[in-house]
C-alpha cells in the first residue's frame, strides 16, 4: 500500500510573511547569490542554495525577529547549502543537470571575469580548504567583523582570525608573492 | 592592507558582478505553499503541496569501471566495549527490527545535539572534541544508547577521520565519549567530500562501515568502503565515478547495503542499489557486492538512499521520481525482496516541500527518519506496517541538521 503525503487540513497562506520575505529576498537575495557564487563557482547553483535558505526562513519564520538574527541565519543557511552541494553525490542528487554544469567562474573555460588576475586569484582560493574559503570570503567579500564570522560559523573569534591568517598566506605562497 | 588583500577583494567584486540583478529568479517562495508550521505544538505537520518552480532535478550518471586499490584486511581493537544481540531484546521483533533507541543523535556542526525521541526535546550538547575539529556524522550502536560518531580537521581538507564511541544514560546524558582509532589508510580520507549516509554501525556493535575518499592523488575521484568487523579491516575500492552512500549494516554486521549513485553527466547509465558481504575478499566493490536495484532512467524512481532491514532480507529505498523534463515528481519510501530484487511495496510518497537538497534518511528499529538540511522538524516513517505509516514532528532546531543518528 502507498501511504499517501500529510494532511493538508487546516494550512493556509500566510501573505504577511510571504510579503516580508519577498522583501527580504529583494533585500538580500543579490548579495547572498554573489557570496555563494564564490563558494560554489556558478550562478544557477548559487540561486539554488540561496533558494533554499529562504525557503528554510519562510518555514522556520517567526514574527518580531531581529534584521540582523535574520541576515545571520540566512548567511549561515547559504553556507551550509553550499558545503552540501559540494558534495558531489549532493551535487549528482540534487543538482545534477541534463547538461554538463556551468564551469567555475575563475576557470579560464568560463570567460566571465575579465580580469585575469581576478581569476587568478579565485583559482588560488578554490584550492584552499574550505573553512579557509568560507572566512576569507565573509571576511572579504561581506566586509565581517571577525565577530560576525565567528558567529556563523559557530567558530571562535581566534579560530577566525587563524583561518584568515593561514589563507592569505596561503594564497600568497601560490601566487608568489609576499604579504 | 596587504597586496594580497586588495587583490583577493578586487577578485571577489570581478567575479560577484557577474551576477547581475536582472539576471536573477524573481521569486523563491512557492505560491500555494501552507503555512509556515511555526511555533505550534506537537503533531502531525500539514503537508506542503508546493508544486513551484524548482531547477529540475536531472536524472543520472554512468559508471565506468576503473578500480585502482585493493587493501588487505588487517586487525584493530573491537569498537563497543560490550556487543549486544542483533535485536534488542526488549522491543517488538518483525523482519528483525527491534524498537527504535529513546534519544536521536543530531549533527549540528560543530556541535551534537541529544533530542529526546518521545518529545523532540534537547537533554544533552556534546561540544566538538577539539577547536580544529567539528562533528560530521553519527551512527547508532548497540541498546539504543550507544553511538559512533565522527569528527573532520575542519581546516585540512585531506585528513584522517577520527571516531568516537558515544554512551548516553538513561535519561540522555552523556555518560561517556572515547575516541576509537580506527586504521586510517594513508592519506585517503577526504573530509570536505564526508556527509550523511558515509557512516553506518550494526545493531549489534560489531560492525561499522564508512566511506572515505582518495584525496591524496589529485583528479582522483575514487571512493572507498571500509568495514571494521570483529576488529577485522577490509577496503573495497570503487570506481571512478561511483559514489557509494546511504550505507547501512545488517544487525549482525554481515552485509552491507548501500547505493551507488554515480558521478558524472551527463546522465548515461543509472544508478544502483547493492549488498556487500562484509567478509568477501577486499578488491572492486561492484565484483565483489551483488546489485539489488537499478534505477529506470525513463521516469521511473531513481535511486537517493538506502536502508538494509537488520535481517537483510529487505531493503529500504529512497528514490525520486522525474517527469518529462528532469523536473522532480516525487520522493518515494519503498521496500525491496534482497534475494530477488523484486519492489515489493511502496510505503510512502511525498513532494519535495519545495526543498531543493535531498532529504536525509536514515532507521532504527524499524522506523526511519526523513529530514531536509533546512526543515525545522523530522519525519518518521514506519517501515513495518505499510498501513500505519505515522509521522511525528521532532523539533530539531532552526538551523540546518547534517546528520541524524536514531
Amino acid at each position: 500500500m502507498t501511504a499517501t503525503t500529510r494532511s493538508q487540513a487546516g494550512s493556509s497562506p500566510q501573505p504577511a510573511t510571504a510579503a516580508v520575505i519577498e522583501e527580504l529576498y529583494r533585500s538580500h537575495g543579490l548579495g547572498l547569490v554573489r557570496f555563494a557564487l564564490l563558494l560554489l563557482g556558478d550562478q544557477a547553483t548559487a540561486e539554488d542554495v540561496v533558494q533554499e535558505a529562504f525557503l528554510g526562513l519562510y518555514r522556520s519564520w517567526r514574527p518580531g525577529r531581529e534584521p540582523d538574527d535574520v541576515l545571520a541565519y540566512l548567511r549561515t543557511a547559504v553556507l551550509n547549502a553550499a558545503r552540501t552541494a559540494l558534495r558531489s553525490r549532493a551535487r549528482r542528487q540534487a543538482l545534477a543537470r541534463a547538461v554538463q554544469p556551468d564551469p567555475p567562474v575563475w576557470s579560464a573555460e568560463a570567460e566571465v571575469i575579465a580580469d585575469e588576475d581576478g581569476r587568478a586569484v579565485l583559482a588560488a582560493v578554490a584550492c584552499l580548504p574550505r573553512r579557509q574559503r568560507e572566512v576569507l570570503s565573509l571576511r572579504y567579500f561581506l566586509d565581517l567583523s571577525e565577530k560576525q564570522i565567528s558567529a556563523i560559523l559557530g567558530i571562535s573569534r581566534g579560530t577566525v582570525a587563524s583561518a584568515t591568517a593561514r589563507g592569505l598566506a596561503a594564497l600568497a605562497v601560490k601566487l608568489k608573492e609576499e604579504l | 592592507m596587504s597586496t594580497i588583500e586588495d587583490r583577493l577583494r578586487n577578485a571577489y567584486q570581478s567575479a560577484t558582478q557577474t551576477v547581475r540583478p536582472e539576471s536573477l529568479r524573481p521569486s523563491v517562495l512557492p505560491q500555494d505553499e501552507p503555512a509556515p508550521p511555526a511555533k505550534r505544538g506537537r503533531g502531525r505537520l500539514g503537508l506542503s503541496a508546493f508544486r513551484g518552480g524548482l531547477r529540475p532535478l536531472a536524472p543520472l550518471a554512468a559508471a565506468a569501471a576503473v578500480v585502482v586499490v585493493a587493501v588487505a584486511a588487517i586487525t584493530v581493537p573491537r569498537l563497543f566495549p560490550a556487543a549486544r544481540p542483533a535485536v534488542s531484546p526488549s522491543g517488538p521483533v518483525v523482519g528483525g527490527m527491534s524498537s527504535p533507541s529513546p534519544f536521536l543523535v543530531v549533527v549540528r556542526p560543530p556541535d551534537i545535539q541529544v533530542v529526546a525521541a518521545a518529545t523532540g526535546r534537547v537533554v544533552a550538547q556534546l561540544p566538538p572534541p577539539s577547536a580544529r575539529t567539528g562533528w560530521s556524522q553519527a551512527a547508532a550502536g548497540p541498546g539504543g544508547r550507544q553511538f559512533l560518531l565522527a569528527a573532520t580537521d575542519q581546516f585540512n581538507a585531506c585528513s584522517s577521520l577520527q571516531f568516537f564511541t558515544l554512551t548516553l544514560s538513561g535519561t540522555g546524558a552523556v555518560q561517556g565519549l572515547r575516541p576509537y582509532s580506527a586504521p586510517m589508510t594513508g592519506q585517503m580520507l577526504g573530509s570536505n567530500n564526508w556527509g550523511p549516509g558515509d557512516l553506518a554501525a550494526s545493531a549489534d556493535g560489531s560492525t561499522i562501515a564508512y566511506v572515505t575518499t582518495n584525496c591524496a592523488s589529485p583528479g582522483a575521484t575514487q571512493e572507498m568502503i571500509t568495514v571494521i568487523r570483529h576488529g577485522t579491516v577490509r577496503t573495497w575500492t570503487s570506481s571512478v565515478q561511483a559514489n557509494p552512500t546511504g550505507l547501512s549494516l545488517s544487525g549482525n554486521g554481515s552485509l552491507l547495503g548501500y547505493a551507488d549513485l554515480t558521478n558524472n553527466s551527463p546522465a548515461t547509465s543509472p544508478a544502483s542499489a547493492w549488498i556487500l558481504r562484509t567478509d568477501s575478499a577486499p578488491g572492486p566493490a561492484d565484483q565483489r557486492a551483488r546489485k539489488v536495484f537499478t534505477d529506470q532512467l525513463d521516469g521511473g524512481p531513481q535511486v537517493q538512499s538506502t536502508v538494509l532491514s537488520p535481517d537483510a532480507a529487505t531493503m529500504y529505498l529512497l528514490t525520486a521520481t522525474f517527469g518529462a523534463r528532469d523536473n522532480l515528481l516525487a520522493y518515494a519510501v519503498s521496500a525491496c525482496d534482497t534475494a530477488t530484487g523484486a519492489r515489493l511495496r511502496t510505503l510512502h510518497t511525498w513532494d519535495n516541500h519545495g526543498y531543493v537538497m535531498p532529504p536525509g534518511f536514515t532507521a532504527s528499529g524499524g522506523r526511519a527518519l526523513i529530514w531536509y538540511l533546512h526543515g525545522t522538524s523530522v519525519d518518521e516513517l514506519n517501515l513495518v506496517t505499510s498501513t500505519a505509516t505515522t509521522y511525528r514532528e521532532l523539533r530539531v532546531s532552526e538551523y540546518p541538521a547534517i546528520d541524524i543518528a536514531w
